[in-house]
C-alpha cells in the first residue's frame, strides 16, 4: 500500500469511528500528517458472536419470505461487517478475508441505496459507504458519496464530520482553498460539534498554507482564546491538569502561530496581532513559541530579541525572569558572546535584590530567582575580576569589586558569601585598595562559620598589612606606621588563635611571637612562642629556633631567668657549628644565657638566700667561661662568700679569677682590695700585704694609696715581716702627704725597728727626725703626734741620762763635777725638753727622772771619791761641805717629786709618780711612807 | 670531818686570834652564824691564819665549786689575790661576793683598795663611803680612806677625820697613825696643799 492512501485510511477511520463513540487514542496533528509514519492499531480480536450475528443476518437475508425486517437486517450486517472491518484491520493486502468482509459491507450498503433509494435516513447510509470505501483506500469513491451527501442532505446530522472529512482529503489533496471552506463550515455551523476545535485547528493550517499568516494568526488566536475560556491556559502558562493531549494541542497551535509570526514580522508583530488582547494569559506562550522556533532555526538572535520583547513588554511579570534566562541561553547557544554578558548585567538590574521587581513578589519568585542571581552576579564578578587581571587597571578590579558587592550586599547569607567575600578581598588587593583589601579579608576570614577560604583569608590579612606598612614606610606618609604594626599585630594574633592547624599557622605564631616580644608583651610573647616549642606537630626548624629565642628573651624581660635560662640552652644546643651566623648567634646567645643565671643568683641575692646566690654565680662560668659576665659573677660570688665570712673558699674564687682574668680591667682592683681582705682574715699577712702594697702602686688618687700602703706596712708587721714592714714606712715617709700622725707613727716605728735590732744609731736618727718632723707640722700636729715626739724625747733623753749618770764622782772632784754638770745640763734639758710635749705619761716619767738626776747628782756628791790624805777633822769638814752641796740637790730632788705625786689631784697616777711618792717616802717616811692596810682574811659568813 | 662543836671552838679560836691582829674581824664575827658554813670555807680560814696562803686559796676554790653562791668564800678569795697585787682577779672575785651578798662592806672597802691603786680615786673614795655606809664601825676603811684623802687627793682636813675615826675604833693603838695626825694637822696649819 503505498503512503498517501495508507493515510487516508487512518484519518478516515478515526473520524469514521468518532461518529460511532469510539474513542480516538490520539488526535492526529500536522505533524503527524506531514511527517509521522501511519499508526496501524493492533485490531482486537472479533467476537464470535458478532461473527455468529453476521451470519444469522446473512441466513435472514437470503430467506426472501422475512422482507418485513429486510432494510433493517440489510444495514445492520453491513454495518457488522465494516465494525468487524475496523476492528480487525485487516487492510493488508494479504488480508484476503478482511477484504472480503469489507467488500461485503459495502456491497450490502449499495444494495440498501439501490433497495431504497432517497429515504430519509440514506445520509447515514451514504456516511458509512463513504467510510468503508476510505477503509479500501478508495478515497475517490469515497468523497463523491460525501459530496452527494453534502448536496442532498444539507441538513444531515453528520454535516460537521462529513464538512471535517471532505476538509481533511482537500488538505491532503494540497486543495487548501477547498478544505479552508470545508473546515469553516464546521467552525461557522458546528460549534457544538466535537470537531469544531479541529475544525479551527486545521483552518489555521489551511489559511498558514494559503500563506494567509494573518488569516492564520487570527484563526488561532480565537482556538487560545477558546483554550484561556476553558482555563486550559493559565497566567503562567499552559495548565498543569490538562490531558497530555490537550496540552500538545495547544502546544501545537502555538507552534503554527510562532511559524506564521516568522513569516510575520517577527516579535514585533505579536503587539500589533494581540491588539486589545493585550494581557492574556496566551501572551507570553506566543513569545516563547515564536522565539523557541527561531532556535530550532538556529535564529538564536531572533530568539533572544523575542524573549526580551517580552521582558521589555513586561518588566514585571513573574514570567519575566524565565524569558530573560532564555534569551541569555539563546544567546550562549548561538554563541553572540557580546551579548552575554549585557545581558546577564541587564538579569541582575532587573530582578536584582532590592529592585521593584524582586519588591513586588513573593517570597518563593524571590527564592526561584535567587539561584540564577548568585550564579550570575558570581560569573559578573569573576568575569570582570578576570579582566581586571589582566588589564590590571584599577578601574577594572573596582567593576569586579562592585560586583562582588552586589553579591554580598544581596545574598549576605549564601553559602557563597564567604567565598565570595575573599574574592573581592583579592580584587581589592589586586587594585592596591589595601586599606578595604583588608577589612574584606578580615571579614571573610573571621564574619563567617569556618570555610575552606578562612584561613587563606586571614592570612592574607597578615600579607595585607605588611603591604600597607611596607608602603608607607618606603613613601614616608603621614600614616602611623606604628598603628598599622599595631593592628597587624592583633590580627597575627588572632589569625594564630583561629587557625591553628593551618599551614601558615607555624610561620604566624612565631612572627606573633616576635612582634609581641617587640611591643614589649612579654607574657603574650612567651604564651605564643611556646605553642611552637610546646607543638606535637613537625616544626620548621627555623621557627623553633626563633620561638625559643623569642621565649628566651621575653622571660629574661620578666625576670624569670630559669625559664629563660632552659629557653636558651635549647636553641643553643640546636644551633650548629658550620654557618658564621650560627657561630656568632651562640656566642650572643651564650653571653644571654650567662646573663640568665647570673640574673638568678641576683634574685637569690635580693632574697637574702646568699648560699643558692653564690651557687648561681659561680655557675656561670660553667655556661660562658669567658663571658664578660662570669668575671662579673665571680666578683659578687667571692663577695657574697666574704659576707659569709667564707675566706677560704673567697680566696679560691678571687685567685681562680685572676687565672682566668689576669688584666681585668674593672675587677683589677677590686679582685686584689678583696683577696687582701680574705688573706688577712685567714691570718695570711704577708698575702694581704703584697695585695695592698699592689693596690697602692695602681692607685691614682694619693689618699687611697697612702692609705694603702699603710695597711700593707701594718699587715707586713702582724706577719712579721718587719723588714719588709719597714720598707713600706720608709716608703710611706717618703711619698705619703695625707696623714700627719702616720707619719710620724711610721718615724716611730722604722726607729722601733732599729732598736730592736741593735742600731741605735740609726734609732736615734730616726727618733731625731721624728722630733723635727712633728715640730714642723704646724697645724698638722696632734696629740698622738705630740705623743710620739715625746715618746721620742724622753727616749733620746734616756742617752743623756745614761751619760749623765755614768760620769763617776772621783779626784779630782772638780773636774769630775764640771763634766757631771755638763752632762746633767744636757740630760735635764733633754727632759724639759719632754716636759714641753705636756704629754701626762711623758711628763711623770720625765719630772721623775728630773727629780732623779738631782737626788743622783746629790747622792753622787755625798759619795764622790775623797781626796786622800786627808785628817779625820778635814775629811769631817770635807763631808760637811759635801752635804751642803748637795742638800740643795735634795731638795731639788724633794720638790720635784712632790710636784710629780700632786699631779694625782688632776687625776694623773701613773708608775712614776707612784716612783716619786716611794722616793719621798724614803726621804720623809712620815708623810709618804702610808701604805693602804689589808686584811688577810676575814671572819665573815654571810 | 669537824663535829659541830669542833667548828664552833675552831672559830672561835681563830676570832681569837684574828681579834689580835685585826681590828675588824672581832666586831664582825659576833654576828655571825658559823653552824652553816662549809668545812672546806672553815679549813681555808685556818689555812689563812697560818699564812697558808695556797691552802687557804685551794679551799676557798673547793668552797665556791661546793657551794657556788657563798659570798663570804669570794671575799676572801678576793683578799688572797690582792694580797698578791692580783687586782684583777681580786676585784672579780669582791664584786662576785656583792652580787651575791649585797650587804657586804669588806668588798667594797677593797675594791676602794684597788681602785686607788689603778688612780681611780674618785671611785676609792665611792666604795670606801658604801663601805662605811654598811659598816660605819669599820676601822681599816678609815685608816685607808685617809691614806687616799691624804697622798693622793690632798684633802688633808678630811684625811684628818678619817684617821681620827680610826684611832677612835681602835682606841688610839696605832701609834704609826698618831704620827700621821700630828704631820698632816702640821700641814693644814701650814696650808700646804
Amino acid at each position: 500500500m503505498k503512503l498517501t492512501k495508507k493515510l487516508y485510511l487512518v484519518a478516515l477511520m478515526l473520524m469514521l469511528s468518532a461518529c460511532y463513540g469510539t474513542e480516538s487514542k490520539k488526535v492526529p496533528t500536522i505533524a503527524d500528517l506531514s511527517s509521522a509514519p501511519a499508526i496501524t492499531e493492533i485490531a482486537e480480536s472479533v467476537s464470535p458472536v458478532r461473527t455468529r450475528a453476521i451470519e444469522y443476518y446473512q441466513a435472514y437475508l437470503q430467506k426472501t419470505e422475512f422482507r418485513t425486517h429486510y432494510a433493517e437486517a440489510l444495514r445492520r450486517v453491513a454495518d457488522l461487517e465494516l465494525e468487524i472491518s475496523e476492528l480487525n484491520k485487516g487492510l493488508e493486502e494479504d488480508d484476503s478475508a478482511g477484504l472480503e468482509i469489507m467488500g461485503s459491507s459495502i456491497e450490502h450498503y449499495q444494495t440498501y441505496l439501490r433497495t431504497y433509494p432517497g429515504h430519509e435516513t440514506n445520509d447515514l447510509i451514504l456516511y458509512q459507504l463513504a467510510k468503508a470505501y476510505t477503509m479500501l483506500g478508495e478515497i475517490e469513491k469515497s468523497k463523491l458519496i460525501m459530496d452527494e451527501i453534502v448536496r442532498d442532505y444539507p441538513e444531515s446530522r453528520y454535516m460537521d464530520e462529513v464538512q471535517f472529512r471532505r476538509g481533511e482529503i482537500f488538505f491532503v489533496d494540497r486543495d487548501y482553498e477547498s478544505a479552508e471552506k470545508s473546515y469553516r463550515t464546521v467552525v461557522e455551523k458546528y460549534k457544538q460539534s466535537g470537531l469544531y476545535e479541529k475544525a479551527i485547528y486545521k483552518l489555521g493550517w489551511a489559511q498558514f498554507k494559503l500563506s494567509r499568516y494573518d488569516d492564520s494568526i487570527k484563526t488561532y488566536i480565537g482556538l487560545l482564546d477558546l483554550k484561556q475560556s476553558e482555563n486550559k491556559i493559565e497566567a503562567l502558562g499552559i495548565a498543569e491538569n490538562i490531558k497530555k493531549s490537550e496540552k500538545e494541542f495547544i502546544e501545537d497551535v502555538l507552534r503554527v502561530v510562532s511559524l506564521s509570526l516568522s513569516y510575520k514580522g517577527g516579535y514585533q508583530n505579536i503587539e500589533k496581532i494581540l491588539r486589545g488582547k493585550q494581557g492574556r494569559n496566551y501572551e507570553p506562550l506566543i513569545y516563547k513559541s515564536l522565539a523557541e522556533l527561531y532556535i530550532k532555526k538556529e535564529r538564536y538572535r531572533d530568539a533572544a530579541d523575542a524573549f526580551l520583547a517580552y521582558t521589555a513588554r513586561y518588566p514585571m511579570s513573574e514570567l519575566s525572569p524565565g524569558f530573560h534566562e532564555s534569551a541569555l541561553k539563546a544567546y550562549i547557544d548561538g554563541g553572540i558572546k557580546e551579548k552575554v554578558l549585557d545581558t546577564k548585567i541587564q538579569y541582575v538590574k532587573s530582578y536584582g535584590v532590592r529592585t521593584p521587581f524582586w519588591n513586588a513578589h513573593t517570597v518563593k519568585v524571590r527564592a526561584n530567582l535567587e539561584p540564577k542571581l548568585v550564579k550570575h552576579i558570581t560569573e559578573l564578578a569573576k568575569h570582570f575580576h578576570s579582566i581586571a587581571r589582566k588589564t590590571t587597571k584599577g578601574g577594572d578590579y573596582n567593576i569586579a569589586a562592585s560586583w562582588y558587592r552586589v553579591f554580598l550586599s544581596s545574598f549576605p547569607m549564601h553559602n557563597q558569601a564567604s567565598y565570595m567575600n575573599f574574592l573581592l578581598a583579592e580584587s581589592l588587593f589586586d587594585a592596591r585598595i589595601y586599606q578595604q583589601a583588608v577589612i574584606e579579608y578580615e571579614k571573610t576570614a573571621y564574619r563567617y562559620k569556618p570555610h575552606n577560604k578562612s584561613a587563606e583569608a586571614g592570612y592574607a590579612v597578615l600579607l595585607t598589612y605588611n603591604e600597607i606598612i611596607k608602603i608607607n614606610l618606603s613613601q614616608k606618609t603621614a600614616v602611623d606606621v606604628s598603628r598599622l604594626q599595631s593592628q597587624l599585630l592583633n590580627s597575627q594574633i588572632q589569625f594564630s588563635n583561629a587557625f591553628p592547624d593551618d599551614k601558615n599557622a607555624p610561620a604566624v605564631i612565631t612572627k606573633t611571637a616576635e612582634s609581641l616580644y617587640a611591643a614589649r608583651k612579654y607574657d603574650m610573647a612567651i604564651d605564643f612562642s611556646s605553642r611552637i616549642i610546646m607543638s606535637k606537630k613537625h616544626v620548621d626548624k627555623a621557627l623553633r629556633k626563633t620561638a625559643l629565642i623569642v621565649n628566651a628573651h621575653s622571660n629574661f624581660e620578666l625576670a624569670r631567668y630559669d625559664n629563660a635560662e632552659k629557653s636558651y640552652a635549647a636553641v643553643i644546643a640546636s644551633l650548629t657549628s658550620h654557618s658564621k651566623a650560627d657561630r656568632n648567634l651562640r656566642h650572643e646567645l651564650t653571653e644571654k644565657m650567662a646573663a640568665s643565671v647570673y640574673k638568678q643568683a641576683e634574685q637569690f641575692k635580693q632574697a637574702n638566700n646568699d648560699q643558692l646566690a653564690i651557687h648561681h654565680y659561680l655557675r656561670v662560668a660553667a655556661v660562658s667561661p669567658l663571658s664578660e659576665i662570669r668575671a662579673t659573677a665571680e666578683f659578687d660570688a667571692a663577695t657574697l662568700l666574704m659576707k659569709a665570712n667564707n675566706w677560704n673558699e673567697s680566696i679560691k674564687v678571687l685567685e681562680g679569677f685572676r687565672k682566668v682574668f689576669p688584666n681585668h680591667k674593672e675587677y683589677v682592683v677590686g679582685v686584689r682590695t678583696k683577696l687582701a681582705y680574705s688573706y688577712k682574715q685567714v691570718g695570711d699577712y704577708n698575702k694581704a700585704a703584697h695585695e695592698m702594697l699592689a693596690l697602692s702602686k695602681i692607685s691614682m688618687d694619693r689618699k687611697e694609696k697612702d692609705e694603702l700602703m699603710w695597711e700593707a706596712a701594718d699587715s707586713f708587721e702582724k706577719a712579721k715581716n718587719n723588714a719588709k714592714a719597714i720598707e713600706v714606712y720608709k716608703l710611706y715617709v717618703r711619698d705619703s702627704a695625707n696623714n700627719f700622725t702616720r707619719i710620724i707613727e711610721s718615724y716611730e716605728k722604722i726607729a722601733t725597728y732599729y732598736k730592736l735590732a741593735g742600731q741605735v744609731k740609726n734609732e736615734n736618727v730616726w727618733l731625731s727626725n721624728l722630733i723635727k718632723v712633728e715640730s714642723g707640722g704646724e697645724k698638722r700636729r696632734t696629740d698622738r703626734t705630740k705623743f710620739l715626739a715625746a715618746s721620742a724625747s724622753y727616749k733620746l733623753a734616756q742617752t743623756d741620762l745614761k751619760l749623765f749618770k755614768s760620769v763617776a764622782m772621783v779626784v779630782p772632784l772638780k773636774n769630775s763635777l764640771k763634766s757631771k754638770k755638763k752632762r746633767m745640763k744636757s740630760a735635764v734639758n733633754a727632759l724639759k725638753g719632754v716636759l714641753n710635749y705636756k704629754v701626762a705619761e711623758f711628763t711623770t716619767a720625765a719630772t721623775y727622772q728630773l727629780a732623779d738626776i738631782y737626788s743622783h747628782l746629790a747622792v753622787s756628791l755625798m759619795e764622790s771619791q775623797r781626796p786622800k790624805g786627808l785628817s779625820d777633822d778635814e775629811l769631817e769638814q770635807y763631808d760637811i761641805l759635801l752635804e751642803e752641796q748637795a742638800y740643795p740637790f735634795e731638795e731639788k730632788s724633794i720638790d720635784i717629786h712632790a710636784s710629780n705625786i700632786k699631779r694625782t689631784r688632776q687625776g694623773l697616777y701613773d708608775e712614776w709618780i707612784e716612783k716619786s711618792m716611794q722616793a719621798l717616802a724614803e726621804i720623809q717616811p712620815v708623810r709618804f711612807a702610808k701604805q693602804e692596810k689589808i686584811e688577810p682574811y676575814v671572819l665573815i659568813t654571810q | 670531818m669537824f663535829s659541830l662543836l669542833n667548828k664552833i671552838t675552831v672559830v672561835l679560836m681563830l676570832a681569837a686570834t684574828v681579834a689580835s691582829c685585826s681590828m675588824t674581824s672581832g666586831q664582825r664575827s659576833a654576828g655571825n652564824d658559823w653552824s652553816k658554813v662549809p668545812e672546806t670555807y672553815i679549813k681555808a680560814l685556818t689555812a689563812a691564819k697560818n699564812d697558808n696562803d695556797d691552802e687557804a686559796v685551794k679551799y676557798l676554790k673547793e668552797t665556791i665549786v661546793a657551794v657556788p653562791n657563798f659570798s663570804p668564800a669570794y671575799t676572801n678569795l678576793g683578799l688572797q689575790e690582792l694580797s698578791s697585787d692580783r687586782l684583777e682577779l681580786a676585784e672579780k672575785y669582791f664584786k662576785k661576793s656583792i652580787e651575791l651578798s649585797p650587804h657586804n662592806p669588806v668588798s667594797f672597802h677593797y675594791l676602794g683598795v684597788i681602785a686607788r691603786k689603778q688612780g681611780e680615786f674618785d671611785a676609792a673614795l665611792e666604795m670606801y663611803r658604801k663601805a662605811i655606809e654598811q659598816e660605819p664601825r669599820y676601822p681599816a676603811v678609815y685608816r685607808n680612806a685617809g691614806v687616799l684623802l691624804d697622798l693622793y687627793m690632798y684633802d688633808f682636813p678630811t684625811a684628818l677625820e678619817h684617821y681620827e675615826r680610826y684611832q677612835e675604833l681602835t682606841g688610839s693603838k696605832d701609834s704609826e697613825v698618831s704620827k700621821w695626825i700630828i704631820d698632816i694637822k702640821r700641814r693644814i696649819k701650814k696650808d700646804d696643799v
